[in-house]
């Protein structure tokens, strides 16, 4: 306990404080067992507050404020949550911008599977494990359950779980996840191989596994439209200190490597589920006519228009430039008229253009979708008018005979 | 054809000697509009109609100088005295200045 | 000195006697403008000032905000929060007749310093200008016949209900004012005919260019006039009066009607207008016939007419077939062809055909609004074919296409009353004139006070006529000889019972029928109690209190302007329904199941719907009601996705209650109508979710919305407010308990308020003393 203090302590003094989190346990043990993550975490300045899932406490809002900017439920066995937490509250909590880690395992409880549906992804049966008679670890106990997972099931973004490149092999023994692959807003972090199946391991197999090959999904992230994230993994044990430090081997050969990589992956997805990583914000916009300072009530169709947006990342708790080179601006109208990419410009974004020779209520709009990145979504509206009768064009030279003749008509 | 042609030279000839010469000056103010308005109009067939409202407010600023005057001739031809019984000479001028200053505020709002 | 004195004393006598005339009907017509400005009172003190229906709100608003930001900020003005997200160029695509009028009203009356609410003028603007209207009226009549049949019109056009109807206090709207500019049109150009004047010509000119910036009915004038012109011409009655006063009218008609923005060029483009210059270049080639017919011999004349002729015909039909095959003349415009063919509007047009002022006129209608004058005015138009002349002919030109077009279209009745009452004006004078006069020839003033001594006030323009006036007033006195007193005044008596009895009847329909503001409406209780339905303002002060500034509201296209006008919020489509896919989208969203539905409204950025729900008051005008139009209108432009004949049973019939269609009971404007009308019992006689408007219980009655949530619902439900949720509120895919692949068994809590505590499976459970032994 001194030492947690004193850790705590350690972490306010050289980190800014990240939020405080809740960490649910089925029990206290798992706090010894998960030691290294948590460790982790509290070096990185988050304020952990351990408490037994059913702890009859138990709240994750006062006076209608959230007490907790993230939560984490390392609670499989979990049927019912004490206090006032049920799956109600946390998906309130998720719908208000909340983060939360979930790591289940093969008897994950009914409350954390309902908690799964809602966020677009399901656990399988209780009992259930993931099995790869192929893959499977030189530690394996018999039933093919511990597997070894290359690097390469990863998602490919390295923001939410590193870097690729040299990763090592992970462990993983636990449920399946089925995720719906026509749904954009759920990645698979980690899938199985394509042997891998999910089924109850001592029972003989007599329909057909709800979960199968590559399919069959281990962790599963969520980045909701409010940009609130949610992980999703079917082991508990993936993120233990044992995992963490045995060596992993696959026992037909292959991988190999002294630890495992689970430990650089899992504290990439806790860096990515509490927002440490790619997340990104609209720090200003502005737009005028070219050559002017401030935005007009109203554009003229033909005018140039000049559009600029600051975009910032967050990155060790700072705010600062962000730079890519796939921003668009979209200037719509029911349809895009327009769609040009962002050039970077010094500090901010900029696109010129032309306002298309059609009138109405238009949009800029700047949609940057990223798979791990928050998603900026920004529109402002401006109206485009057309042109003012005094702004027609006068006196024309081919019209002067007319003018010739209206005057002479006129002398007469 | 000769027909029409001897007709045309009998026209020219009844016209020289039967029309007042209030009506001739008249007739030539109408002759200078016409070809004005013919000038317009060949104009913009060449040129193509595109500030369409100038030749239109070109064109019928000719068109309707040409009815208007041709109007106060009517008004104006003592031979028509019986039809205009309550205009007098005078009273059609005056009618024909107002309506031009009226067509000419017109046509100078709509020309540019 | 005596015989200069019984001179002077004469003239005086004479004097005196035009002074009682003119007094005369100075009054009467005095009397007439007020009768008529407070019948449309009605409606003010029934319910308020306030503006009426839809299309008057968006004049008020319009007026406004030219108050407001001046003329010609409001030429540019372009409304953004019209036609989201197309926007609307409002001076460009508006008559601005109305809003200047009442705005230079409003600009004088605070020159003076009387401060008026901009509001009050609008209101007031209708009556105010019926009063003119009746005093063109007795003009033009005046010049067609007498000035006592003018009286008569002045009168009856004062109260007749097909004119109120659309001039009540608070209908602000284009047709008030440009039925005055139409009769003062026509009575200019009536005189300018007789006269031959370029004077008058040039006023009539100016008059019609009131009337083109006032509202779309000019037309009617660019193409009655030319009729007129073309039938003398016809009659062979062509002269050079004719000829300097429908040129001059014609030419500067056609170059002022072009300075309104909203009309532009389609004087000389569209088809409506080339009757008129046909016309004008007829004249002219008649004019040049003429006059080279008085310069030469008869057979010269024919050999140069036969050459001539052919030729201009030949180059006039060439350019006129080239010019429309090349795009430069428009073909006839849908609503054009409507009149024609009444068919027409309901198969190819339907957003025409659904306003219910574009329906066919019933018989009815025609008795309802014109009353006695329906009967009468076919023998005014007797009289005027009997005594033709020269304007003659116009009125009954006139009264034949008005008559026709009342027929076709409900709405065009408001052309077909002036005439109605100038030709009744004219059958009732000339039937006073033949039963009041005394057996001797001395009889003047002391006939009815509406009467006039036809003989003085009588001009005789044309000569034909001058012969034959005095030959008809000779039968007149002839058959009156025949007629005893005791007929004479039981004729007169039923005549006056007659008048009474319209009288009567048009303040019974201006009060009953057409008073109401139809935003305002009123119910009679069981008891006779007058209740007020204040739903529409209600849920318009909602949506402008309670939604964001720049909220889009979607509705049916009706409901546009007064969202617009009072709730001043951005609205989607509206009584301006200049674009055909616009609505039809709306109706598509309207006439979809709700997910389709929410992928229009997104992409439309909607923020509420709106719809306007009669079950429960039994109003009969609502959103259901309308709803086929808009899958219509909807299949107009979308026919792979809504095809009208879904929206029936098999029987085809368009029911509400559980054998309706199946695609009816899950659109959108089904659900928006009852939602949650299911639970509601009117009173314990019906059973729960009866629809009083259709009789019927309604079929789909327990439903949830998926993606809409209702925010507001009046007093009488009559207009439903639902907000459309944004996609973040759909946050979370969640997977629905149906679509789980995995099956859970239902969940039962065992906390209670006492026992907090969740349970865990398989607990260790803590042995108190013993500690855990601690783990490396």
């Amino acid at each position: 306990m001194k030492f947690s203090i004193f850790l705590l302590f350690v972490a306010f003094s050289c980190v800014k404080s990240q939020g405080n989190t809740l960490v649910l346990l089925d029990n206290q043990v798992i706090r010894e067992t998960h030691s290294i993550f948590f460790k982790s975490l509290q070096e990185r300045g988050y304020n952990l507050s351990f408490k037994i899932a059913d702890d009859a406490s138990l709240v994750l809002s006062k006076y209608g404020e959230y007490l907790y900017e993230n939560l984490i439920i390392f609670a499989p066995a979990v049927e019912e949550f004490g206090g006032t937490l049920n799956v109600e509250t946390i998906t309130q909590f998720i719908d208000d911008g909340g983060n939360v880690l979930v790591a289940g395992n093969s008897g994950t409880g009914d409350v954390l599977r309902e908690l799964a549906s809602e966020c677009g992804f399901e656990v399988d049966e209780e009992g259930a494990y993931v099995i790869d008679h192929l893959n499977y670890d030189v530690n394996d106990e018999g039933q093919h359950t511990r597997l070894a997972i290359s690097p390469e099931n990863l998602i490919d973004s390295p923001i939410i779980v590193g870097s690729k490149k040299d990763a090592k092999p992970l462990i993983y023994q636990g449920t399946g996840i089925l995720a719906d692959p026509d749904n954009p807003l759920v990645l698979p972090l980690l899938t199985a191989d394509s042997t891998a199946y999910s089924y109850v391991p001592d029972q003989p197999i007599k329909e057909y596994p709800h979960a199968v090959g590559k399919d069959t999904v281990l962790i599963a992230g969520l980045q909701a439209r409010n940009n609130a994230r949610v992980v999703f993994s079917g082991s508990l044990s993936f993120f233990s200190d044992e995992f963490f430090t045995s060596p992993v081997a696959k026992s037909r050969g292959g991988l190999k490597s002294d630890t495992s990589g689970n430990r650089d992956v899992a504290i990439a997805i806790s860096q990515w589920v509490f927002k440490e990583h790619g997340q990104l914000r609209v720090r200003s916009v502005k737009h005028s006519k070219v050559g002017e300072a401030k935005p007009p009530t109203a554009y003229t169709i033909m005018d140039d228009v000049v559009y600029k947006i600051e975009i910032d990342i967050k990155e060790d708790g700072q705010w600062k430039q962000f730079n890519a080179d796939d921003i668009q601006l979209e200037f719509v109208r029911i349809d895009p008229f327009v769609r040009i990419n962002l050039q970077k410009k010094g500090k901010e974004y900029e696109a010129r253009f032309k306002i298309p020779d059609v009138y109405g209520v238009y949009q800029f709009k700047v949609d940057y979708d990223r798979v791990g990145y928050t998603r900026i979504y920004n529109t402002t509206q401006v109206s485009v008018r057309p042109l003012q009768h005094t702004q027609y064009e006068r006196f024309i030279a081919c019209a002067y005979p007319y003018y010739a003749g209206a005057f002479s008509m006129m002398a007469g | 054809m000769p027909q029409v042609t001897s007709v045309i030279a009998k026209f020219f000839n009844e016209y020289n000697s039967k029309t007042p010469k209030k009506l001739k000056c008249i007739d030539a103010y109408l002759l200078y509009i016409l070809l004005t308005g013919i000038v317009q109009f060949v104009y913009c067939c060449l040129v193509g109609t595109f500030p369409f409202n100038s030749f239109l407010s070109g064109f019928i600023s000719c068109v309707s100088c040409f009815v208007l005057a041709v109007c106060l001739r009517l008004q104006v031809n003592p031979e028509n005295k019986n039809q205009f019984a309550g205009i007098s000479p005078e009273r059609g001028f005056a009618d024909f200045i107002f309506a031009h200053v009226v067509l000419h505020l017109v046509v100078m709002n709509f020309i540019g | 000195m005596a015989q200069a004195g019984s001179k002077k004393s004469q003239l005086t006598k004479i004097n005196s006697k035009t002074g009682i005339n003119s007094l005369i009907i100075f009054v009467v017509l005095l009397l007439a403008w007020i009768a008529g400005f407070s019948s449309r009172l009605f409606a003010v003190i029934r319910f308020e000032s306030i503006i009426h229906e839809f299309d008057p709100w968006f004049n008020y608003r319009a007026t406004a905000y030219m108050v407001k930001h001046g003329f010609y900020n409001f030429l540019n003005w372009f409304d953004e929060r019209a036609w989201y997200p197309l926007g609307r160029i409002v001076g460009g695509t508006v008559y601005p007749g109305l809003m200047i009028t009442s705005g230079s009203i409003h600009y004088v009356l605070h020159l003076l310093n009387i401060n008026v609410h901009i509001r009050d003028i609008c209101v007031f603007l209708a009556p105010i200008f019926s009063g003119l209207t009746a005093i063109s009226t007795y003009f033009l009549t005046k010049e067609l016949w007498s000035a006592g049949a003018g009286l008569f019109a002045a009168c009856f056009i004062a109260i007749v209900p097909g004119y109120i109807s659309r001039s009540v206090a608070g209908s602000y709207d284009n047709e008030g004012i440009a039925i005055f500019a139409l009769q003062f049109t026509y009575f200019l150009w009536i005189k300018s005919v007789k006269t031959g004047s370029v004077f008058w010509a040039v006023a009539a000119a100016l008059s019609y260019f009131y009337m083109v910036s006032a509202w779309g009915g000019y037309v009617f004038i660019i193409n009655l006039i030319p009729l007129h012109v073309f039938v003398l011409l016809l009659m062979g009655r062509f002269s050079n009066r004719l000829f300097t006063s429908y040129t001059t009218f014609y030419i500067l008609g056609l170059i002022c009607s072009m300075q309104i923005p909203f009309v532009g060029f389609q004087p000389i483009r569209t088809s409506e207008h080339m009757a008129a210059s046909g016309v004008f270049a007829l004249l002219f080639a008649v004019a040049t016939l003429k006059y080279l017919q008085t310069m030469l011999s008869k057979s010269e004349f024919k050999s140069l007419v036969i050459f001539g002729g052919l030729i201009s015909a030949g180059v006039v039909f060439l350019t006129v077939v080239g010019l429309t095959y090349a795009g430069y003349i428009a073909p006839w415009s849908g609503r054009f062809y409507s009149l024609w063919d009444t068919g027409y509007a309901k198969i190819h047009i339907p957003i025409i055909a659904s306003v219910s002022e574009h329906q066919p006129t019933t018989w009815f209608s025609f008795f309802f609004d014109l009353h006695i004058l329906v009967a009468t005015f076919p023998a005014g138009l007797w009289y005027c074919i009997k005594n033709v002349n020269d304007e003659r002919v116009f009125v009954i030109l006139y009264a034949l296409s008005a008559v026709y077009f009342a027929g076709v279209m409900v709405r065009l009745m408001l052309t077909l009353t002036p005439v109605v009452c100038i030709l009744s004006g004219i059958a009732f004078s000339g039937l006073l004139e033949l039963f009041l006069r005394e057996d001797d020839t001395p009889r003047n003033e002391d006939s009815d006070d509406d009467e006039q001594s036809p003989p003085n006030n009588r001009r005789l323009y044309d000569k034909a006529v001058a012969g034959r006036v005095p030959k008809m007033k000779h039968e007149q006195n002839k058959e009156s000889d025949g007629i005893g007193p005791n007929i004479r005044s039981i004729v007169t008596v039923v005549i006056m019972l007659l008048l009474m009895l319209f009288a009567v009847h048009c303040t019974w329909v201006t009060s009953n029928a057409y008073s109401s503001p139809s935003i305002v409406l009123a119910s009679y209780g069981s008891d006779g109690s007058r209740q007020i339905l204040d739903d529409f303002r209600e849920a318009y002060f909602w949506l402008s209190q309670n939604t964001a500034d720049e909220a889009r509201v979607m509705s049916w296209w009706d409901y546009g302007y007064q969202i617009a006008g009072m709730a001043n919020r951005t609205t989607l489509v509206d009584n301006n329904t200049w674009n055909n896919s616009h609505i039809a989208l709306v109706g598509k969203a309207m006439s979809s199941n709700e997910s389709a539905a929410y992928e229009i409204m997104t992409a439309l950025d909607v923020d509420y719907v709106l719809v306007i729900f009669g079950g429960v008051i039994g109003y009969s005008g609502d959103d259901i009601n309308k709803f086929l139009w808009m899958v219509r209108i909807a299949e107009g432009e979308h026919p792979k996705d809504i095809r009208e004949s879904d929206y029936f049973t098999e029987h085809g019939e368009f029911r509400v209650d559980a054998e309706g269609a199946p695609t009816l009971l899950n659109s959108l404007m089904y659900k928006l109508s009852y939602y949650r009308f299911g639970e509601l019992k009117l009173d314990y006689r019906t059973p729960a979710g009866y629809d009083r408007t259709r009789n019927a219980i309604i079929g789909n009655k327990d439903f949830q919305l998926t993606y809409l949530e209702e925010a507001y619902t009046t007093e009488h439900w009559l207009v439903r407010v639902y907000r459309v949720k944004k996609p973040d509120e759909f946050n979370r895919p969640r997977i629905p308990v149906a679509n789980r692949v995995v099956k859970s068994q239902n969940f039962v809590s065992k906390k209670s308020t006492k026992r907090k505590k969740g349970t865990i499976k398989n607990k260790p459970v803590i042995v108190k003393g013993k500690r855990l032994s601690k783990q490396a």
